[in-house]
């Protein structure tokens, strides 16, 4: 396995918009480095050759394929959600355009593939919990089951419902306006999962994993939090990228993304 | 071939591509991308004698074509330098300079005295132009007479080449310039970041956790190039010139100033292989130009 953070230039094989925001972005990649890659990693994207926008934008993996047979037909898929001009300019890319980026880049999650696991996602940060459903061994079919909790606002923020349906045992779905599934958050439906034995994972917007932090306390059980925050470096030289942790200072890039939920207060927002 | 070497005090650069404090942490975090060996020199991240804790976030703000940042020099101190990064250093050849930071004379005093005997540390960067912690930093090195005075106190203590970093947010760097001269500096870093802020319009508050910080990135190479050729006329010891530079040709540009050295910074966060992208160019254009000394076109911009 390799473990080397790596400057590529990717070439973009296809772009599927998902939804009017998001859209579904897949590289080419040399397999050995899609091998490499793990749940909660991501890449650093350079949205143009330019000065404006200036910096990297970080992409969690939302899968890697390596190709077994061919070193250089490994695939790896991005969701890129557009909240601004870095993330419409990766948006907008056609196939065949290469794209800059560094990789892989922090801490993945550390799963126990024998023990249940319960994911819970809002938003785009369905992205490394897809990648990280579809590396847990058995797919949902093995002894271990994978129960995946997932919210949104609306039924048509949902992206990649068929895909990890088909990675887990169990998809229940929350959405704000009750347009499908359980109305209300995410972490109402994932509350009565939360039992001892089972490990957590969670990633989405500030407010719905502050709010999980206390549904955990109550429980004394600790989950698997992968954390956003504004980056410069992307490697751990600059400590731009820090949030308030309980032991002092987190680099989201290195410490984190993903960190445990025993290390934080709350989690940061801007 | 063209000669690369550059001198600094007794310490000799083997090209003039260094890397800036504070984006390149403690030597080792780009080593994946390339050997640091390869660079001039390795601007180590701030250091303080006890350890910091640095700024609350937000710490970054992408501007146009800039960076915010108000770290506050966050650093594990030097007990914990000498005992858990210096070791790493061991594996890169090339110089390696410390980034002293203090809140009092007596810190920065205390703290070189300390570095002059780490093996390792082959120069000090003298920072009194940090403009994201509240004491010492900037506020030495915004006045001529308390720029010169730590620098004295600095270089009686101090016998490996001292180089000292002028902050931009000065009527005229040229009277700092001179003063670290006269305070007996043996190089001048021009320059630190310019002071900036930016400011939520939905929260109507500052963007950052300190509310104010500095600003770097190609947004302030125009300002820089101009303070590089300033302090050029005004002093003759050697400059390491920065701010912005992201290709060789930005290079150039601080070269025919009047730096004799450069310093890459935020262009490492943009393109990890920025300061060996930027150290070929400079080769072929030096070669293409015909130039077998360096010095031949430091500050030939001036010329006539
Ligand atoms: C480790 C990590 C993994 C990430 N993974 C993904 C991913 O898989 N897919 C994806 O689409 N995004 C992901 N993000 C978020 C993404 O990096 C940002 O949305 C992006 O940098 C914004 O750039 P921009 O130029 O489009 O917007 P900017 O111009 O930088 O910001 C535009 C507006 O969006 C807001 N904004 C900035 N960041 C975010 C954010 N994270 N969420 C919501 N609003 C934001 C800003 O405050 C601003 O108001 C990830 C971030 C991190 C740190
Ligand atoms: C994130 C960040 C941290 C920095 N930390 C330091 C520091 O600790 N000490 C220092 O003297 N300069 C520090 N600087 C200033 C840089 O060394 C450099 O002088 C400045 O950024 C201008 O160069 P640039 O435009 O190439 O970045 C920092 C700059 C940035 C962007
Ligand atoms: S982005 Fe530089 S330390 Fe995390």
């Amino acid at each position: 396995m390799i473990e080397t953070k790596r400057k590529l230039l990717l070439e973009l094989a296809a772009s599927k918009p998902l939804n009017a925001s998001t859209c579904l972005l897949t590289f080419r990649i040399e397999s050995d480095v899609a091998a490499s890659c793990r749940p909660g990693q991501f890449f650093n994207f350079r949205p143009l050759d330019s000065t404006a926008p200036l910096l990297r934008r970080p992409i969690s993996i939302c899968d890697a394929r390596p190709d077994a047979a061919h070193s250089d037909a490994g695939e790896i898929d991005f969701l890129v959600k557009i909240v601004g001009e870095g993330t419409r300019l990766l948006a907008v890319q056609a196939p065949g355009t290469t794209v800059d980026v560094v990789g892989p880049l922090g801490n993945p999650f550390t799963p126990d593939p024998t023990r249940p696991s319960l994911l819970i996602a809002g938003g785009v940060g369905v992205a490394p919990l897809h990648f990280l459903a579809r590396s847990l061994p058995a797919h949902g079919g093995g002894d271990a089951p994978i129960t995946f909790c997932y919210g949104a606002r609306t039924q048509r923020d949902f992206v990649l419902l068929d895909r990890i349906e088909r990675a887990t045992s169990d998809l229940i779905l929350a959405t704000e306006d009750g347009s499908l599934g359980h109305k209300g958050l995410v972490t109402e439906i994932a509350e009565p999962f939360l039992a001892d034995g089972t490990q957590i994972f969670v990633c989405g917007p500030s407010p719905m994993m502050n709010a999980m932090l206390p549904l955990l306390r109550e429980r004394g059980l600790t989950a698997q939090l992968s954390l956003e925050n504004q980056m410069g470096c992307g490697v751990g030289a600059c400590q731009g990228c820090v949030v308030p942790g309980r032991q002092g200072h987190i680099r989201v890039c290195c410490d984190g993304p993903v960190v445990s939920s025993e290390d934080l207060e709350s989690v940061f927002s801007d | 071939m063209t000669d690369l070497s550059v001198r600094i005090g007794t310490l000799t650069l083997k090209n003039p591509v260094t890397v800036a404090s504070g984006t390149f942490g403690y030597g080792t975090e780009f080593a994946d991308f390339y050997d640091p060996s390869r660079l001039g020199a390795v601007f180590l991240k701030g250091l303080s004698l006890e350890e910091r804790e640095g700024n609350p976030p937000q710490r970054l703000v992408e501007t146009p074509s800039g960076l915010l940042n108000a770290i506050g020099l966050q650093n594990v101190g030097f007990d914990r330098f000498v005992a858990e990064k210096t070791p790493a250093l061991e594996g890169i050849d090339t110089a390696t300079i410390a980034n002293v930071c203090g809140k009092t004379i007596e810190d920065y005093v205390e703290l070189a005295r300390r570095l002059a005997e780490i093996d390792r540390i082959d120069a000090a960067e003298l920072n009194i132009s940090c403009p994201n912690v509240r004491h010492g930093g900037m506020a030495f090195g915004c006045a001529p007479d308390s720029t010169e005075k730590i620098t004295r106190a600095v270089r009686e203590v101090y016998p490996k080449p001292l180089i000292v970093k002028l902050t931009p947010n000065v009527t005229d760097i040229r009277d700092t310039a001179r003063a670290a001269e006269a305070g007996g500096a043996d190089a001048l870093s021009v320059v630190n970041t310019f002071l900036g802020m930016a400011i939520d319009i939905d929260t109507r508050r500052p963007k950052l956790g300190n509310r104010t910080g500095g600003l770097s990135g190609p947004a302030i190479r125009p300002l820089a190039v101009r303070m590089v050729w300033d302090c050029f006329g005004a002093v003759k010891i050697p400059i390491v010139g920065q701010g912005g530079i992201s290709e060789w040709r930005d290079a150039v540009e601080f070269l025919l100033a009047g730096a004799s050295a450069l310093s890459i910074g935020t262009a490492n966060f943009v393109n990890p292989t920025a300061p060996i992208d930027v150290l070929e160019g400079l080769e072929r254009w030096l070669a293409d130009q015909g130039v077998s000394s360096l010095s031949e076109i430091v500050g030939a911009a001036q010329a006539g």
